[in-house]
């Protein structure tokens, strides 16, 4: 057993509204252990931040990705067929955050490959689940 | 000509197939009224108004013919049916009346003349010609589509800016809370009281615009006990707070859209348990067939309204109590009567104030 401590899990936010993406900041920081955040705030960012991934073995792939499904300029859904044919992320949990109550969405979601479906509540105690929610999908503390 | 099978004088759709009419005729101006006189087998016997009209309507000839053919089945069917009864025909129609613009709309009455000695009695026959109103009536259902589209587009954006100003008012009252003195603390309850009727009222126009909402409806007759039920679940914090006794008699299946259906049973029981009297809430809901169509009614111990407001409350935006006397946004009621009428139905109140209300609604047969 190695005696370096494991690295911290590296997780994907992909929001561009910023409250929202403070909020759920907010969340993982009560929840979790320390972690790391990349964030992106438009679509093709996001995908840059996948194809550097896949382009480069050195950079770890992401635990998890937390991804809102309107975002400019790539939508959610491009962004998650995206992670589903990447060498390094394809097997990654993606968490999908999204104000839409829509049954036929959340169906679509699943189809393309969506862990988990979070709704953006407008009541704090419910939108701070996102903590606890991430928290099931990542690898347990000290596992490597 | 003649369908002799049945009544022996009415008309026969499969004698109109491939028939003419006015073969050769000079095209003519748009005519308004055209007026005629026909058997009851359809064929004209006279007729008045222009002379342009000689070219189009002879004795003789059979006046169904003109009528465009995608319509021209159910306008016999419909014909032939009214001269068995001896009921006046009235129906709308395109008619090809030989002119540039081809087939016009055109709204025809006819009544029987009043010879009924004869073997095929004569009917007085009017056509008035409606195109222009049918173009018009298509335009502004056009605009209207656009409008509620629109309507529903700014309702669904405005939705997250106003749960932002939620979210971020309780951050500041849950976290920020010891650097915060008494009035600010009091500006904060404003500002998310304010954000908690906008998002309400924000869900509601979006369910008032889906309303309307053009869709098929299901073939599949739905149970309405089991809709009524999943509403009662829905409500079920509001029914144990008030302590709400509710009885439902059996209610028939109808086909209706289930959305369509839940929203008005949710709107009419929710109102029953929010305006209520001092007594322990009790609400009964029914159905019955009267004169073949279905009369709902949902009627409460609740502080009943005033005759005068019995039209208004159906209005959208229309609310009878001060805004921090009872919760409400204005559009339940207007929800309901937009989804019974687009169903072809009705909705009323019957009420007086201190004895409850029943809310009424009739659904034609499917």
């Amino acid at each position: 057993m190695s005696s370096d401590k494991p690295p911290a899990p590296l997780i994907f936010l992909f929001e561009d509204n910023e409250p929202d993406a403070l909020l759920v900041r907010m969340a993982l920081d009560r929840q979790l252990a320390p972690f790391e955040l990349r964030t992106a705030n438009e679509g093709e960012e996001a995908i840059r931040l996948i194809d550097d991934v896949d382009g480069d073995l050195e950079s770890a792939p992401p635990s998890l990705v937390l991804l809102d499904l309107n975002l400019p300029r790539k939508s959610g859904e491009d962004i998650l067929e995206r992670l589903r044919t990447s060498q390094r992320c394809r097997g990654v949990p993606v968490i999908i955050i999204s104000s839409s109550e829509s049954p036929l969405e959340k169906a679509r979601i699943h189809q393309l490959g969506a862990t988990a479906y979070f709704q953006k509540s407008s009541d704090l105690t419910e939108f701070l689940q996102i903590g606890a929610l991430a928290q099931r999908f990542l690898p347990p503390r000290g596992a490597t | 000509m003649v369908d002799e099978a049945d009544s022996g004088n009415a008309v026969s759709v499969a004698a109109r197939a491939g028939r003419g009419h006015g073969a050769g005729a000079q095209p003519v101006p748009s005519i308004t009224f055209l007026l005629w006189q026909a058997d009851s087998r359809g064929a004209v016997t006279k007729f008045d108004g222009p002379a342009a009209a000689a070219a189009i309507l002879l004795p003789g000839s059979e006046w169904i013919d003109l009528i465009h053919p995608e319509e021209r089945a159910d306008a016999v069917a419909h014909w032939n049916s009214c001269v068995r009864a001896g009921k006046s025909f009235y129906c709308e129609a395109r008619l090809q009346l030989q002119m540039a613009d081809g087939y016009r709309s055109y709204l025809i009455r006819a009544i029987p003349a009043g010879q009924t000695d004869l073997t095929f009695p004569l009917w007085d026959v009017a056509a008035m010609d409606i195109t222009e109103q049918k173009r018009r009536e298509e335009k502004l259902k056009a605009t209207n589509l656009e409008l509620e589209q629109f309507t529903f587009t700014a309702c669904h954006d405005l939705k997250e800016p106003v749960r932002n100003l939620a979210l971020s008012c309780q951050v500041l009252q849950q976290e920020y809370r010891p650097q915060l003195d008494a009035s600010a603390d009091q500006f904060l309850v404003y500002i998310s009281d304010a954000a908690r009727r906008m998002e309400a009222l924000v869900d509601d126009l979006l369910d008032y615009t889906r309303s309307s909402v053009v869709t098929a409806v299901p073939d599949d007759p739905l149970d309405l006990n089991l809709v009524v039920r999943d509403v009662l679940e829905d409500l079920h914090t509001l029914v144990e707070e008030t302590g709400a006794v509710v009885y439902s008699h059996p209610l028939p299946a109808l086909c209706m859209q289930q959305f369509h259906i839940e929203q008005v049973f949710h709107h009419l029981i929710e109102n029953s348990l929010v305006y209520r009297s001092e007594k322990v809430p009790e609400i009964d809901i029914s159905a019955e067939e009267v004169g073949g169509a279905w009369r709902f009614a949902i009627k409460d111990n609740g502080i009943g309204i005033e005759p005068e407001y019995h039209d208004t409350i159906f209005g959208l935006f229309k609310r009878l109590q001060k805004r921090d006397e009872l919760s409400g946004s204005g559009v339940g009621l207007a929800t309901c009567r937009k989804i019974i009428e687009s169903y072809g139905g009705r909705i009323w109140v019957e009420s007086r104030p201190g004895n409850g209300s029943t809310f009424f609604f009739s659904l034609p047969p499917d």
